[in-house]
């Protein structure tokens, strides 16, 4: 199925300048919805890396959330469950959109929503979506070999120097491994 | 549905005095889709409706539906202060705890509020207080209420009456505290003070205006007992008096001595009320002469402080609760329980209390003692040290 990430785990990955790993564990998977793209536009002029994402056409066109009630069901769950304020529109949008088109739309049930944001993990897994976050990408990328155990350590601990807050930040090797 | 929203779309780019495609630009939407849009031939997704409610500094709610939901009226009420400079301030304060109770009721922890009083007027206020007196107190435990510190109090008013009751260290120049109440909602927010025993009888005030349902209108105080002439005001005062300071429990605590100096103060501390407050009680009910309560009232609260043994305590604790912003405890429970249930992110709690994520997520893995949930009530201010009271 796809994979939905939303701007933390991107924004981990760019601030490594390690993009390449994060596409390749996404290979043609990955997808967003109009509010992902409209964040990562803005921290494009932070981390610079993320330009890569339209070069490389890593996401297709942007998931449009305008069928039936789906507008609602966004405001709906931006407000009720994470919380967005009314008078900030586009505060928690991403979440949100993200929501409503992996729970809304057949076509898209069983793909995976990746965030690092403690909140969003766990409402989404409450509601059933299935969650990972930048450990589980590392985690992937040493089990099939792409980067060492080591790599990914040594990965986590510069996201964490340039505070980056991974939601599950590795404490050694082993929890790369399991 | 879709030509209305296009219509409110059109109104905020007339209103922001761009054209259609100076407008897509600045919402990075392309000016072909903003023009079907506008045309009804493609709806508006999310995002879209979200970026224009930004730009426009409408909300979704508006460009969806055409209602501003939860609009809060201000009732002029207030006497003396320049009430339109402060009436936005004062609705913005309501307003994001009335938003946190429908919020609340939409996720089904709030099902309905407790009854209200069927109150009849009789076109005297003094007997209208007093009848709203006798409902609530034969709500609640009175002895074990009002002769406890004001935070009992507080907890019984929300507990008995589902009145969300906040403490907040910005109000409006000069107010008191505010009321509100809908069918979903009833609120009182405080200001913090050192004067506790204002605050007590101002919390008691609020309760008045809710009982009588005055407040469907948000209600900005500039309490000022024995002065105000508004009929609703000195009903709530009326109510104040009778609800604080009961008859019976008045007689009770008396048990039979003279009032002496020493016997007035003893009941001061006791009701946690201040002199003036108390004489006035005790000449309403006739037990003071005019002559004997003009020497009462002339009392101040430092005098009954230092007239009673333990009292300082007693005044420690009560400016200690009544000087910190408080977020409604009932209310936070309520939240807390629904994001220990996964249902909401922790960001209801932080807008609440001020308390950061990390604080409630900690939480999560502990059981909540009662030590716990007040730490987590308190709304952090920005005050100075110097500024903190030092008993």
């Amino acid at each position: 199925m796809y994979q939905f990430p939303d701007t933390t785990v991107l924004c981990n990955f760019a601030a490594v300048d390690e993009m390449p790993l994060l596409r390749e564990y996404l290979g043609s998977n990955g997808r967003w919805v109009q509010s992902i793209e409209g964040e990562l536009k803005k921290s494009l002029q932070v981390h610079s890396a993320l330009g890569a994402i339209w070069r490389e056409n890593w996401f297709e066109d942007p998931i449009i959330l305008n069928r039936g009630d789906e507008p609602e069901r966004v405001e709906r769950f931006r407000r009720i469950h994470m919380g967005g304020l009314r008078e900030k529109p586009t505060q928690h949008l991403g979440e949100s959109e993200s929501f409503v088109a992996l729970t809304n739309r057949a076509a898209l049930r069983g793909s995976v929503f990746l965030t690092d944001d403690h909140d969003a993990y766990r409402l989404f897994a409450k509601f059933d979506v299935q969650v990972a976050d930048t450990l589980d990408v590392l985690r992937s990328l040493v089990g099939r070999s792409s980067i060492s155990a080591v790599k990914g350590l040594e990965i986590a601990r510069r996201m964490d120097s340039e505070d980056r807050n991974l939601r599950r930040p590795p404490s050694g090797l082993a929890d790369l491994t399991r | 549905m879709d030509t209305a929203i296009a219509d409110r779309v059109r109104a905020v780019i007339a209103k922001l005095g761009m054209s259609d495609k100076a407008f897509a630009g600045t919402i990075d939407m392309p000016v072909d889709q903003l023009s079907k849009s506008l045309n009804d031939k493609r709806k508006f997704s999310a995002y879209e409706l979200a970026v224009i409610a930004e730009a426009g500094d409408v909300t979704v709610d508006w460009l969806s539906t055409g209602v501003q939901r939860h609009r809060l009226g201000l009732a002029a009420r207030t006497v003396g202060l320049g009430l339109i400079d402060y009436e936005v301030e004062a609705k913005e304060l309501a307003e994001k705890y009335v938003d946190a109770a429908y919020i609340l009721v939409e996720l089904g922890r709030r099902v309905s509020l407790p009854d209200l009083p069927s109150l009849v007027p009789t076109g005297r206020f003094v007997e209208e207080g007093r009848r709203a007196a006798e409902w609530a107190l034969a709500r609640i435990d009175a002895q074990n209420v009002l002769l406890r510190p004001t935070s009992d109090l507080v907890a019984a008013i929300e507990a008995g009456f589902g009145v969300d009751v906040a403490n907040a260290s910005e109000m409006p120049l000069g107010f008191d505290g505010l009321a509100f109440q809908d069918d979903s909602v009833r609120l009182m927010l405080l200001l913090t003070t050192e004067n506790w025993t204002r605050r007590r009888f101002t919390i008691a005030h609020e309760l008045g205006h809710i009982l009588w349902s005055d407040a469907h209108e948000v209600i900005a105080e500039n309490l000022n007992p024995g002065r105000d002439i508004s009929y609703q005001e000195k009903r709530a005062n009326a109510f104040a008096a009778a609800f604080l300071m009961p008859e019976m429990l008045l007689h009770q605590q008396l048990a039979g001595r003279d009032l002496t100096n020493e016997v007035f103060h003893d009941l001061v501390v006791r009701f946690r009320v201040s002199p003036s407050s108390m004489a006035v009680r005790l000449k309403s009910l006739s037990l003071v002469d005019e002559p004997r309560f003009n020497e009462l009232r002339g009392f101040r609260t430092r005098d009954s402080i230092a007239a009673v043994e333990g009292a300082a305590m007693v005044e420690i604790h009560e400016i200690s609760g009544a000087q910190v912003p408080m977020a409604p405890a009932q209310m936070v429970t309520e939240f807390l329980a629904a994001y220990r249930d996964g249902e909401i992110s922790s960001a209801h709690l932080v807008h609440l209390t001020g308390q950061p994520a990390t604080s409630w997520r900690e939480l999560l893995n502990d059981s909540l003692s009662d030590e716990a949930l007040e730490q987590v009530l308190v709304v952090p201010s920005g005050m100075d040290a110097e500024e903190v009271f030092v008993p």
